[in-house]
């Protein structure tokens, strides 16, 4: 996992709660808690992180990665604003994210594994997203969805078709701006 | 020295001040360096990735397949690495007034695509109209909207109900001046930032060359009427000579064409190198010309002419005019099939030419490029009996040529209007024939006349004229949705996998395995529920590849097979190489499992596949004890109509 990802994490953590939350966060779940943008660290410690989270705040871990998503997303705009620049709106933003991902991740570590989102549309006008990861998270998804449509100013109503968590093959959601 | 240490030192609170305050500045130097070094590594890695893409349309550039084969490789390769839907190709005509589609795209949806690429492919866009014609205006690189209107292209509407939100242009020149346009489309929305127009510009630069080296490779067939290598007219001072002869003469039959090509020239090309080709050509090229001067010496001017050309690589052209010629065509062939007969003055290795001639007369006013046509149809029914014969060309052979015609016209309204099934055959246990592990997607055509087509009738024809292309990623996909459809309904489906049938040029394409990835994507399916099959043609075509793709596949989970093991090269080599994972063994040893001698070759064949870690299934049982035999030979897997016919989609599942 990219140490991007805890770098945003703390910088949630202490946003809405304090630095000594995340301090704790950091004693209770014994993960090293040094991370650098440019440096990479195992699943584990992320995954440890929000139980944690989970446990001090009597909260499922799905409720907390998709905060963590949602509140991520400004922070993502103020580091990297030229990502944002050329959209007009969350799902042109959205469609866009593989072309983010992949480079940013590629660019620190030649072949390093990286979710792929497949996107595609249905009949009536709703995109959906495909995602099939070990990681599965696709709830961290999810919250950065809500965090992209906060970003644009615009309501979707999101749905988990599929979901690798209730046995199917891959994670699918629907993004819905009509309703 | 204590009143100096008493100067720096401050009250506790004091100092968590500033221990916070020094740790915000550390705090912030770090997320600079980051920054900073992200920066550098982002620009460095987007550079590799633009200068890896300028390799390969580099070396597209330089094949020596000529412009098609040069910009469709190029097309393939932008399409691929920048993740498009689609690219089209288009010469510049009427003075630079025009963008002209030359029937050259690539994509990576062929299927999904087909009506709008159908329309596509010889569209045609005058000055500032649509995308091409934006780039012939000012020569600039130009972007689709985001949201276009309609008039920005012809076909605008159907390239937004195909899903391409946005795509762009860029030209392709020579000295400066746009010489050809590649367009493109995708999904998603395109920044045509510095960089991009940058890279889009060396490309163009690059593919420019290609368009240089053809045109003056145009100017020299058109100056040199000769074939460097034998001396002998080229096909244009030939058609030039036919139609004086055709103009001359008013009395019907008088023109006759042979069309001798010479069966050899690839195998020597390529067990012996290109030299020893030419030298055939040339050995080859002399005793045609004598055959026909020895003859033509007899001969006044007004009695017969003739005229001995080279038209292609391993193909003459002779045209015989006058009566004194037109009873003895026939008597001519024969006398060059024995003259090339003779081993004399051959390359080493080579001990006699075969060739397979085709005759065909002018009738009537007569088309000219029919009569060649007709020439090369006869030439090829010669080939097809085994060559080193002569055939003269008949209206029976027109009919099955139009038939062919015919059938590929059929096929691509087929493909428009989707008359393909897919049928399931059901692939057992050999330990227990009861078990199902899987079923074989097999194709077939519900034609609206002629009911249920099987595929042996028409997938020569879609492999030979490019539409096997659109109707393998159909079955593909199609294969994908049944799938995804018998998943859904759960149960004993779970283990199960469809096998797919993989045409050699489809399993070769750049974006196969991409569109594998995004298929399983799309359909939400398990890739262990999908199996595709290759034939020996697609390793043999090309080994390198064939490992690349395997690979790629194998990374997303999904299976392979080598259908037909057995039939063809079957070479140990890329066995070894080749990461498959099941091997099948063809009909034909299986019907004969019960001699000796096929025997022996299944269980070789069962214990090559156990040192390669393969499993072995055997197909196309007919009987019980066929299937004992096999089980006994080692086979871990059985079809056939023995344990079940292809069944339609419902009938399948209920098997199970």
């Amino acid at each position: 996992m990219k140490g991007i990802v805890f770098n945003l994490l703390q910088e949630a953590v202490e946003a809405e709660f304090s630095e000594e939350a995340w301090d704790s966060l950091i004693d209770a779940s014994g993960v090293s808690g040094a991370y650098t943008s440019l440096g990479s660290y195992p699943d584990e410690e992320l995954f440890a992180l929000v139980a944690a989270a989970a446990a001090l705040l009597e909260k499922d871990q799905a409720d907390i990665l998709r905060w963590f998503g949602r509140n991520a997303m400004p922070m993502l705009q103020s580091r990297y604003p030229q990502f944002f620049a050329s959209h007009r709106g969350a799902r042109s933003f959205i469609l866009s994210v593989n072309d983010i991902i992949h480079p940013e991740v590629r660019k620190l570590y030649a072949g390093a594994s990286c979710p792929h989102f497949h996107f595609d549309e249905d009949r009536a006008g709703r995109l959906l997203l495909g995602y099939r990861s070990p990681r599965q998270l696709c709830q961290l998804a999810h919250g950065f969805i809500e965090g992209s449509l906060n970003h644009f100013g615009e309501r979707a109503t999101i749905e988990h078709v599929l979901c690798m968590h209730k046995g199917d093959g891959i994670c699918r959601m629907s993004i819905d701006w009509q309703s | 020295m204590s009143a100096l240490y008493d100067r720096f030192t401050s009250a506790p609170d004091d100092r968590i001040q500033r221990l916070e305050r020094r740790l915000k500045r550390e705090h912030k130097a770090r997320l600079d360096a980051e920054a900073i070094a992200e920066a550098g590594l982002r620009a460095l890695y987007s550079s590799q990735r633009r200068l890896a893409l300028l390799q390969k349309v580099t070396v597209a550039a330089n094949s020596p397949g000529g412009l098609r084969q040069s910009f469709h490789a190029a097309l393939e390769e932008i399409c691929t690495d920048l993740d498009l839907v689609c690219g089209i190709a288009y010469t510049v005509v009427n003075g630079g007034e025009t963008a002209r589609a030359i029937d050259l795209w690539f994509s990576a949806e062929p299927s999904r695509l087909f009506d709008f690429i159908e329309l596509s492919r010889d569209a045609e866009f005058r000055l500032g109209e649509g995308l091409p014609g934006r780039v012939l205006a000012d020569g600039q690189a130009h972007v689709l909207d985001e949201t276009p209107d309609d008039e920005e292209l012809p076909s605008g509407s159907l390239a937004f109900t195909s899903g391409l939100g946005s795509g762009f242009a860029f030209p392709i020149t020579l000295a400066g001046e746009t010489v050809a346009i590649f367009e493109f489309f995708c999904r998603r929305y395109v920044l045509l930032d510095t960089d991009l127009r940058d890279l889009l510009q060396q490309i163009g630069i690059q593919l420019g060359r290609v368009v240089e080296r053809e045109r003056s490779r145009q100017v020299l067939v058109h100056e040199a009427r000769h074939d460097a290598l034998t001396g002998l007219p080229n096909r244009i001072a030939l058609l030039e000579r036919i139609s004086a002869a055709a103009n001359a003469r008013s009395e019907d039959a008088l023109v006759k064409i042979m069309v001798v090509d010479l069966d050899e020239l690839k195998r020597v090309n390529d067990l012996m190198g290109h030299s020893a080709g030419d030298q055939l050509i040339k050995h080859a090229a002399r005793r045609l010309e004598d055959c026909v001067l020895s003859r033509q010496r007899l001969m006044t001017a007004s009695e017969g002419s003739s005229c001995v050309s080279r038209v292609g690589g391993d193909e003459f052209i002779i045209l015989l005019e006058g009566r004194a010629w037109i009873d003895q065509a026939k008597d001519l062939a024969a006398q060059m099939h024995q003259a090339l007969a003779q081993p004399e003055g051959l390359p080493a290795g080579v001990s006699r030419i075969k060739a397979s001639i085709g005759i065909a007369r002018l009738e009537g006013a007569g088309d000219l490029e029919q009569l060649v046509r007709n020439a090369d149809v006869a030439m090829y029914a010669a080939k097809e009996r085994g060559g080193a014969i002569t055939v003269e060309f008949d209206d029976s052979m027109r009919d099955t040529f139009r038939f062919r015609h015919e059938l590929e016209q059929e096929l691509r309204e087929a493909i428009r209007t989707r008359q393909f099934v897919l049928n399931f055959q059901p692939i057992v246990e050999a330990a227990d024939p009861n078990v199902i592990v899987g079923f074989e997607a097999l194709v077939r055509w519900k034609h609206p006349q002629r009911g249920l087509i099987h595929p042996a009738e028409f997938i020569p024809t879609a492999e030979s004229c490019g539409l096997i292309l659109y109707l393998g990623d159909w079955v593909l996909e199609e294969a994908c949705s049944a799938i995804s459809r018998l998943n859904a309904r759960g149960g004993r489906w779970a283990d199960r996998y469809v096998a797919v049938n993989v045409a050699a040029r489809q399993f070769l394409s750049a974006s196969f395995s991409a569109r594998v990835g995004e298929l399983i994507m799309r359909k939400g399916i398990d890739p262990k529920n999908l199996r595709l099959e290759v034939t020996e043609g697609a390793a043999i075509t090309d080994a390198r590849r064939t490992r690349e793709v395997l690979e790629q596949i194998r990374r997303w989970g999904v299976k392979t097979s080598l259908d037909d093991f057995g039939t063809g090269y079957s070479s140990l080599s890329y066995l070894q190489q080749l990461p498959f994972d099941t091997l099948k063994i063809d009909k034909s040893f299986v019907a004969n499992a019960g001699e000796t001698r096929s025997a022996q070759i299944v269980r070789t064949i069962v214990e090559l596949a156990r040192s390669l870690d393969l499993s072995v299934v055997a197909e196309g049982i007919e009987n019980a004890s066929q299937g004992k035999r096999l089980a006994s030979l080692g086979c871990d897997y059985l079809q056939g109509y023995h344990y079940g016919h292809p069944l339609t989609e419902s009938e399948a599942f209920a098997r199970l």
